[in-house]
């Protein structure tokens, strides 16, 4: 039988073998959220095994209970884990005092060039998703980065009048063809994004249908529970009664909040009436 | 015959009652049967300096002093009143609510309603069934009753029950801020943000479909089944959305989008403003009023404050677009003049209150070097000045003055480190606390909100004054007892403070939070204010009459405006007769 997440399944496998032929020394970057588990599934189904390493940029300042999973999921999946932490800028007290972005590019971005250094890896599979955050919409499932790692668009090598052959490949993507680009030069690293097309409520589908254990995080506790899981101080519950993969799928079916939005709540909404008088 | 006589003694009884009720204020004889008052938010003395402003200098001047503090709620409602803001209940731009412990906006009440206590004197000249029309005075929303028409004015809200709130539409990932949205493709399918809803504890904002196909430098934006074109660098016409807040409810508004290039795609979109037409609350006496104009003039800015200084501030939109859009809403605000001032021309008597405030916002930006503003405004004078007849006095003023703002102070900062607050934690540059997030209430004696007010204990009043006086940047310091009077003084801060000229308080201070120093630059482009001492920004006072003060103050207005028109100021205002 192939219904929809049969299909949505077996284009993330296609992409998967694609990988496997056309790089080298690609691996998983994983943050043990539920996508990057729903693709580490996917994978194991596969190949029989999971066939890349999987890289965890460790930011020291992940959930107590994502070390512990991570650790269970290892043993029950048996991948080879690569946990990566900038040590320099953690001994330096890097943190998210120091601002949101500064921490983040030093604990992730710094990091993962630090990995690329180390490991040679040409590729990165990541379980991003179209419908996750606005910008993510542009996405492509082979989306190739420079040494800066900002995303190499047709637009830009236009501009700079370099010929890397990027564009013409980035344009034939076609969805439906099962064509995608995967033939790169000149790129630093290329994020491969297999799950791009499926939405939270297919993830959270998935999920139920092949039994996948996820963080106990993202079910309610106490009227609240995570939505996305990102470092500590960066990340806040929301309110939900959710605590089954039933009750989340059955939220997610009544609210059309975006996912990294959340909502606002009264105080916010407050806050936003006071700033809108504009006596900045 | 008897029942002939009744009838008679009836209609008379009638008569005479209705005549008392009528001229309820003591009638004396009228100077002049008509009062024109054009009131220029924030005109600084010196802008009417200049020897090439000629109209202004056929008039006679004064400055006039401001209210304490000098914000424009505050000042406008002292004139419109006469009486200081312990009989007015106005005293910064935002208040506290002791009850819930939150700051807020001192426009309205929580429903919206008006705050302004005292009687203002298009309410008297009503009664006295003289015909009152008032164009876009501060703080009037909602409308009230005039025996002619009122539009309000600064107090209208946005369709989100909010002050202002653009959006910013790219397909630059780059273009960061908290009011962009992220579009992708072509066409472009997004959406305009509107009316808010509450759903349980959250806030939910409605949205309505918006489509944009580009082609060759131009966007045809679709909403609604209807279409509008724009092209780059140019404004489209209002477009009017419908949102559906419910079953069987939807919400007007309307808005204006400018094109600033199509590749990148970045369009700016104006606060969805509540539609004259199709008003989600009345923004005008009679109800009908605001669409009889737009009717007229075609759809206009109904924010109260409608220049967007927040889109220039955050660099999401320049100068040119923020001079265009000003032009724009002073251009409306002359053909609601001239279509009232027609009507007000040919009538016997009335009293005509116009307020133009895009001054203010220009003098916010760009301080004294707005001189092309005031010439036209000598212009417009002029042409007024030739059009009336004997019979009218005119009045034109100004809420405050201006000074600059280099400088920020965080008066919570200060109190928090001299031990009049208690915090739960540390103060740091990215978590201001707003709202008092972190405030201890058990271990806090003292705090400030809004821009010149602190609220404390009664015991330590005289302590904080002494200290507060030492603080960098501010000039004096206020006890509520010693400048305000009347039964509202129980709700005035303890303290105001007044700032000297290059000095003002945090945005950050005004909102209940912190900044990590006390005082801090002011890097914005918002480089002007007048949220000082009062005694540095008194406004302008020109009248076609001779007047007998040297020193006017705001309060003396109302007085004199009811005087002129032959009406006996009630004894509760605050000032004088200047006739």
């Amino acid at each position: 039988m192939r219904d929809h997440l049969n299909e949505l399944e077996s284009k993330t496998i296609y992409i998967l073998r694609e990988v496997r032929v056309q790089f080298k020394n690609p691996a998983f970057l994983c943050s043990f959220g539920k996508d990057s588990v729903t693709m580490l599934y996917i994978a194991k189904k596969a190949f029989g095994e999971i066939p890349f390493p999987v890289v965890h940029l460790d930011t020291g300042f992940k959930f107590p209970e994502m070390y512990a999973y991570r650790d269970r999921l290892q043993k029950e999946l048996g991948f080879k884990l690569i946990i990566a932490r900038n040590e320099d800028a953690s001994k330096k007290g890097m943190g998210p005092e120091k601002g949101h972005f500064e921490c983040c590019n030093s604990l992730k971005t710094d990091n993962l060039k630090q990995v690329i250094a180390k490991y040679g890896f040409d590729a990165f599979i990541l379980g991003i998703r179209r419908d996750e955050h606005g910008i993510r919409a542009k996405e492509r499932y082979f989306s190739p980065r420079d040494n800066d790692f900002k995303w190499k668009t047709s637009r830009m090598s236009r501009k700079e009048g370099t010929d890397s052959g990027l564009e013409s490949l980035q344009d034939s993507e076609m969805s439906g063809w099962d064509l995608y680009a995967s033939v790169y030069k000149d790129s630093s690293h290329v994020r491969i994004h297999p799950l791009l097309h499926w939405s939270e409520i297919d993830v959270w589908s998935y999920i139920k249908r092949n039994n996948i254990k996820v963080n106990p995080m993202y079910f309610a506790k106490e009227g609240k529970r995570f939505r996305s899981l990102g470092c500590m101080p960066c990340t806040a519950p929301m309110e939900s009664n959710a605590s089954t993969v039933e009750e989340i799928i059955k939220e997610l079916e009544e609210t059309q909040v975006e996912e990294r939005h959340g909502r606002l709540s009264t105080k916010e909404h407050n806050m936003e009436k006071l700033r809108s008088l504009g006596y900045m | 015959m008897k029942r002939v006589l009744f009838f008679l003694l009836f209609i008379l009884t009638a008569f005479i009652i209705f005549r008392y009720i009528e001229s309820s204020s003591v009638q004396m004889e009228p100077k002049y049967r008509k009062v024109l008052v054009i009131g220029i938010d924030g005109m600084d003395p010196k802008q009417g300096e200049r020897t090439e402003m000629p109209n202004f200098r056929k008039l006679e001047f004064h400055t006039l002093d401001t209210s304490l503090p000098p914000h424009s709620p505050v000042a406008w409602t002292t004139i419109a009143t006469g009486v200081n803001p312990g009989r007015h209940n106005i005293f910064d731009f935002i208040r506290w609510d002791s009850r819930e412990k939150l700051p807020k906006l001192s426009l309205w009440e929580d429903d919206y309603s008006s705050i302004v206590k005292a009687e203002p004197l298009w309410r008297i000249t009503s009664k006295a069934g003289i015909p009152t029309t008032v164009i876009r005075y501060p703080v009037t929303f909602p409308p009230e009753k005039v025996k002619g028409s009122m539009l309000s004015g600064l107090g209208v809200p946005d369709v989100k029950g909010f002050l202002s709130g653009y959006s910013f539409y790219t397909d630059d990932i780059s273009v960061m801020g908290k009011k962009v949205i992220h579009v992708q493709g072509n066409p472009i399918e997004t959406y305009v943000s509107g009316p808010r809803k509450q759903e349980g504890d959250n806030v939910v904002d409605v949205r309505v479909p918006m489509k944009i196909a580009l082609n060759d430098g131009k966007a045809v934006v679709s909403i609604d089944g209807k279409t509008y074109d724009v092209k780059e660098g140019g404004w489209s016409d209002w477009i009017r959305v419908k949102f559906k807040t419910g079953f069987l409810s939807e919400v007007y508004g309307i808005c204006k989008v400018y094109l600033m290039s199509s590749e990148p795609f970045k369009m700016y979109l104006t606060t969805v403003q509540i539609d004259p037409e199709n008003p989600m609350f009345d923004i005008s006496y009679t109800k009908e009023y605001s669409a009889e104009l737009a009717r007229e003039m075609g759809l206009f800015y109904t924010l109260g404050m409608p220049e967007d200084t927040d889109a220039l501030n955050d660099n999401m939109i320049d100068d040119k677009i923020f001079l265009e859009q000003c032009d724009e809403i002073e251009a409306e605000r002359d053909k609601m003049f001239w279509k009232e001032f027609e009507k007000f021309n040919k009538q016997e008597k009335g009293l005509l209150v116009v307020v133009y405030d895009t001054s203010d916002r220009l003098q916010h930006i760009y301080g004294e070097n707005v001189s092309d503003y005031f010439l036209k405004k000598d212009r417009f004078l002029g042409e007024v000045l030739s059009r009336i007849d004997n019979n009218t006095a005119v009045i034109v003023l100004s809420d405050h003055g201006f000074t600059t703002f280099d400088k920020a102070v965080s008066v919570n900062t200060w109190l928090a480190e001299n031990g009049y607050i208690a915090l739960t934690r540390e103060i740091s540059a990215e978590d201001e606390g707003a709202l008092f997030e972190y405030v201890d209430w058990d271990h806090t004696k003292a705090f400030s909100v809004g821009f010149n007010s602190v609220y404390c204990d009664e015991k330590i009043t005289n302590e904080l004054v002494e200290k507060l006086g030492k603080v960098e940047g501010i000039f004096k310091v206020y006890r509520k007892e010693d400048v305000y009077s009347g039964i509202y003084i129980e709700e005035a801060p303890n303290i105001i403070l007044g700032f000297k000229p290059g000095y003002r308080m945090s945005w950050q201070n005004a909102v209940g939070g912190f900044t990590p120093e006390v005082v801090f630059e002011n890097t914005k482009k918002w480089r002007n204010d007048h949220l000082v001492d009062p005694s540095y920004v008194p406004g302008v006072l020109y009248t076609n009459f001779k007047t007998n003060k040297e020193k006017p103050h705001q309060v003396d207005v109302a007085p004199t405006i009811l005087s002129l028109l032959g009406l006996k100021p009630p004894e509760e205002m605050d000032g004088d007769d200047l006739t």
